[in-house]
């Protein structure tokens, strides 16, 4: 088996308050804890190398949280992390530079990941000269060419982001994450702030870099239209767990989990006409206090008695595709 | 069906240092009682200064500098503030995109939808308090008598649209305009409300005024659609003609733009360019920098035409228009 370019083992991250004097010496007399969040809880999941990677979900399920992990902007609680094969553990100050450099991230919102007070030149151009990949006379340069790359003319490299449209400073933000020459790339709903005919234009640049470059993607969005575009692959997140992964085309043509089924369906469509929704009950339930069992049961329209007291692992369905669901658990 | 609400030639014009900004410059439509129209266009066509005309919100430096707009045959262009503050929520009802914007975070959902009755009709609290916890189930809250005495934080970001919903169908207004109502929203969510709203307009033959960036949805919920870009409608129609056999080529575009059209992988036909800026439009055809049909003819304003029946489109070389006509 060929190694992944990034591995997840079991990743868990927990979110805690802490606890303030009042509260610390309730603890001490023998109060509960501050409640934890585990944003995300025991995912693995595996990168191919020039794979495009779709992670789907909706708000507060922990999709965000898992991307930036991937990305070093957030330290993992529990786990194993592989990139290019080899545990976070173990990396030298090397191997961790050239992680973390290697993986970058696209930001949702490119107005509050640009520093408004620096052009365009010093943002792109910054990263690459303090990692010593290029010298500080060639930084203008590098930077023209980038912004040729990405669909940016040249000559606004002086200019500030506020001098930008939202899809002109989206692509300020790829040019920056590509100024070092990385080979993964986590979007993070990288096209929700933009209007239809801008995104189209950023998801064809997404698809022209990455025959270009090779990259890989982590591509995490609640737009399934997006997702099924652009990804191999996709994983299907619900409430910290990732319920479902496999090819993209299979799993849009035939959901095996309950949850995605019930997402794919809710996606409005463009060609479907009008009718009539079913919609699915309930919201999501709190991640201070996920209900037992499967964490979907709660809204879930096939609960059985087992749901609530039984959490299904993921099994294997077929070769590449994974649910966990125990519709389909044909073990026991 | 008789028209309910005819809008004519509105100009929406905003003064400020730079020049003029024509964010409506000349939009017609009418709507009959009980249809639902989808607004559809991308940020800055003018498609929520459209509806803040209708209802009277625009404010300094913008004015309504031109047109028409009549409601059961009343002109609300030029209508006092008074006239305006008796026909906003109880026969013109909105919804915004953001429920935080419409919910005072100060107060309870009782004391919100309580004012809100009684600004318009002399009851009693206790059957203003009846007829809020009444409309609260219609919208779907569960156990709406105990739910009324919470604060807005104490709902999620769907309840609270319901809420705001709850609001607006309070008097049983005529019409409901909705700007982008969903687009906070979870897909689940989203489903659920549309579901709501697509229930309450049949049930109780409201109007509505859907206003939203994004083709699928309206398609889902719209009678007709109407299409606007730099300001004005550039094709209104009944919604699958103009989604199925698009006859403007900005429509078209959007439509290309849509990744689930498209099969995955494929490169998406773009429209190239972006939308021009309202303080300097091309002269002519507004899309015509950006179209890939443009012909010299383009450099003079297109009136708009009919392509179909109800259908009309502001383009000289309308697409997929029907040979008959």
């Amino acid at each position: 088996m060929t190694v992944p370019h990034v591995s997840l083992e079991n990743v868990s991250k927990i979110f805690t308050r802490k606890p303030d004097f009042a509260e610390r010496i309730a603890i001490s007399l023998g109060l509960p804890k501050p409640p934890e969040v585990r944003a995300v809880d025991g995912v693995s999941l595996d990168v191919a190398y020039g794979e495009a990677l779709g992670l789907v979900g909706e708000s507060g399920c922990g999709k965000s949280t898992l991307g930036r992990i991937v990305a070093g902007v957030h330290a993992k609680s529990a786990g194993q992390f592989r990139f290019d094969g080899k545990e976070e553990g173990t990396w030298t100050t090397k191997d961790a530079e050239r992680a973390r450099l290697d993986i970058q991230m696209i930001f949702q919102d490119p107005m509050s990941s640009l520093n408004p007070r620096k052009r365009i030149v010093d943002i792109i151009g910054e990263a690459p000269v303090v990692h010593g990949m290029a010298a500080a006379r060639d930084k203008e340069k590098l930077v023209g060419d980038l912004m040729q790359e990405v669909g940016l003319d040249p000559g606004y490299a002086r200019r500030f982001p506020h001098q930008f449209s939202g899809g002109q400073r989206q692509r300020i933000g790829i040019a920056r994450a590509l100024a070092v020459q990385p080979k993964f790339l986590v979007c993070d709903e990288s096209v929700a702030a933009l209007d239809v005919s801008i995104q189209a234009q950023v998801l064809n640049l997404f698809m022209d870099l990455r025959e270009g470059r090779g990259l890989t993607y982590l591509f995490i969005s609640h737009d399934l239209g997006v997702i099924e575009h652009l990804t191999d692959r996709v994983a299907i997140m619900y409430l910290g767990k990732i319920v479902e992964v496999g090819p993209t085309a299979e799993i849009f043509a035939g959901p095996a989990h309950p949850y995605t089924h019930a997402l794919l369906d809710e996606a409005p469509r463009v060609g479907r006409g009008r009718r009539a929704y079913i919609p699915l009950k309930g919201e999501l339930p709190s991640p201070l206090a996920p209900p037992p069992g499967c964490r979907f049961h709660t809204r879930c329209p096939h609960a059985m008695p087992i749901c609530s007291a039984e959490e299904p692992k993921l099994d294997a369905l077929s070769p590449g595709r994974v649910a966990a669901c125990h519709l389909h658990n044909t073990t026991d | 069906m008789s028209a309910l609400l005819e809008v004519r030639g509105l100009k929406t014009h905003f003064h400020i240092r730079a020049g003029v900004v024509k964010a409506v410059d000349g939009v017609d439509f009418t709507l009959n009682e009980g249809e639902v129209l989808g607004l559809v266009g991308e940020s800055g066509s003018g498609k929520t200064v459209a509806s803040f005309s209708i209802l009277g919100l625009i404010d300094p430096p913008g004015r309504i500098a031109e047109g028409s707009i009549r409601f059961k045959g009343e002109e609300l262009v030029g209508a006092s503030p008074a006239r305006m503050r008796q026909l906003r929520g109880h026969d013109i009802a909105m919804v915004f995109q953001d429920p935080m914007m419409t919910l005072t975070p100060v107060l309870k959902i009782e004391t919100q939808m309580v004012e809100t009755v009684l600004a318009h009709e002399n009851v009693s609290r206790k059957a203003a308090r009846a007829r809020s916890v009444e409309v609260l189930r219609r919208v779907g809250i569960p156990s709406p008598e105990d739910r009324i005495g919470g604060y807005p934080h104490q709902f999620s970001g769907g309840m609270r649209q319901r809420v705001a919903i709850a609001i607006s169908l309070l008097h049983a207004p005529a019409l409901i305009l909705a700007d982008e109502p969903t687009t906070a929203l979870d897909v689940t969510i989203q489903g659920q409300i549309i579901a709501e709203m697509q229930k309450l307009v049949v049930e109780t033959g409201t109007a509505m005024i859907w206003v939203s960036h994004d083709l699928a949805v309206v398609e889902t919920i719209a009678d007709s659609v109407a299409v606007m870009y730099a300001g004005r409608i550039v094709e209104h129609g009944p919604s699958g003609r103009v989604i199925g056999a698009p006859a403007h080529p900005y429509t078209e575009g959007l439509l290309n733009s849509i990744p689930s059209r498209t099969t995955p992988g494929q490169r998406l036909n773009q429209i190239p360019g972006m939308a021009p800026s309202v303080l300097h439009l091309p002269p002519g055809c507004p899309f015509s920098p950006r179209c890939r049909y443009a012909e010299p003819a383009c450099e003079t304003p297109p009136p708009i035409a009919s392509v179909g029946p109800d259908h009309m489109a502001r383009c000289i070389a309308p697409l997929n228009a029907e040979a008959a006509l």
